[in-house]
């Protein structure tokens, strides 16, 4: 790892019994002793055990402080780092208890880039604050522009912006002087509690589900102002067309296509 | 006269050295009974710990208030990952129970974790009992020995 760029590692995927790989600069090669490896039967096979402990220690040493977190197939570090994990499901009672016997880990590194939210904010906010939804496949940096377009309202407007940030990747960073926190609880809990107890003008949250639009209807219908992501491609897979506009990515901070309410593209 | 007084001093000597002596005899009985009674604290902490906060492990065992060996068993833990348990007033299974019980700590989740740890408390309490029991009883015969043996060696000798 001391041989990668730090700055340019986004992602490592750690297989056991298979090579080690590594997403440099948005290229996955193969990872050696001495860094990039020239090819797969070179790299570095970590062993069931070596995930497992590398998952132990990724945790604090302490999994049952983390256990809802890992019953939802991931785990956030304190410094922002978001590992999925892959194994075996345990279940009791009809619902997930547990992740035993480890075999995969993606482990995302979060890169703070301030000001990629430039754009998006001076060509769908310079008229005033609304809500809008974030589209692009995963990996595009939807949750790095989030938590820059947090920083910059609270920076620009002084506004009170609320960050629900249910799998603690939001929050690894700044995300604005007049911002608060609610970490690793569900959008519903998060936007009726965060919402009675700290009286937000902005709600910013990630990874909308369809299951959450009720609660962003909600919260919308009270007022606030909602800027969400999800993983969609196109204005149309929206479930619900609750947003004042839509925005299609194609990159850190780069727009491809904005829709306004109706679905009509805006310039 | 002076002689006399010498003596006396010679005398308190002695009985003091010999007192001392008993008493070091049971420094291995104290520290073991030290070391269980915070082992068998830690534990009910911990158990407690895993009820509501549930904070890191690190965390909490740096909270803990740890003295002597024990602080230094939690120390080597919180660096290596191993607990140094190598102690000579440890008997060999004690040092055993020491390793496995770091060894599981924060090895699952908090109702396995709960289940493991409840066990262990049975143990751990009778141990800390036994050896209480232990402190009380020979480390004031140790002391009434030295006492003993020092009147004995002023008698003999003056």
């Amino acid at each position: 790892m001391r041989h990668i760029p730090r700055d340019k590692l986004f992602e490592l995927r750690i297989r056991a019994d298979k090579p080690l790989y590594a997403n440099i600069a948005g290229r996955f090669s193969p990872l050696g002793e001495s860094g990039v490896a020239p090819s797969c039967k070179t790299a570095l096979i970590p062993t069931a055990n070596e995930v497992e402990e590398t998952l132990y220690a990724a945790c604090g040493y302490s999994l049952y402080a983390v256990e809802n977190q890992l019953r939802q197939g991931f785990l956030t570090t304190a410094q922002g780092v978001r590992i999925g994990i892959a194994g075996t499901y345990v279940y009791e009672h009809g619902s997930v208890h547990t992740i035993r016997a480890v075999t995969s880990l993606c482990i995302r590194l979060p890169h703070e880039v301030a000001g990629c939210a430039r754009k998006i904010y001076d060509r769908c906010l310079h008229d005033g604050l609304h809500s809008l939804l974030l589209l692009s496949p995963p990996g595009m940096g939807k949750t790095t522009l989030l938590r820059d377009l947090s920083r910059m309202i609270c920076e620009m407007t002084q506004e009170n912006v609320l960050v629900c940030d249910e799998r603690g990747e939001l929050s690894a960073g700044d995300t604005g002087i007049t911002s608060d926190r609610v970490c690793f609880c569900d959008k519903l809990t998060a936007f009726t509690a965060g919402i009675r107890a700290m009286r937000p003008t902005v709600i910013v949250t990630d990874e909308l589900l369809p299951a959450d639009y009720a609660a962003v209807k909600r919260a919308m219908e009270g007022g606030i102002i909602v800027m969400a992501s999800a993983h969609l491609t196109d204005y149309e897979q929206v479930p619900e067309k609750i947003f004042s506009q839509y925005i299609l990515l194609k990159g850190i901070g780069e727009v491809d296509k904005v829709w306004d309410e109706y679905g009509a593209e805006l310039d | 006269m002076a002689l006399s007084w010498i003596k006396l001093l010679l005398a308190v000597l002695i009985i003091a050295f010999c007192t001392l002596l008993g008493y070091l005899a049971g420094n291995d009985c104290r520290a073991r009974s030290q070391y269980f009674t915070q082992f068998c604290r830690l534990n009910e902490l911990y158990l407690s710990e895993l009820r509501f906060m549930r904070k890191p492990l690190a965390d909490f065992l740096q909270g803990f208030p740890a003295q002597g060996e024990f602080l230094q068993t939690i120390q080597s833990f919180l660096g290596s990952h191993k607990a140094k348990c190598d102690y000579r007033f440890l008997r060999k299974e004690e040092q055993t129970l020491v390793m496995n019980y770091f060894d599981m700590m924060g090895r699952g989740d908090s109702a396995s974790q709960t289940q493991y740890f409840q066990t262990q408390q049975e143990e751990l309490t009778r141990l800390d009992r036994q050896y209480q029991g232990e402190r009380k009883s020979r480390c004031v015969l140790y002391m009434k020995l030295g006492l003993l043996a020092g009147l004995a060696f002023v008698i003999l000798i003056i």
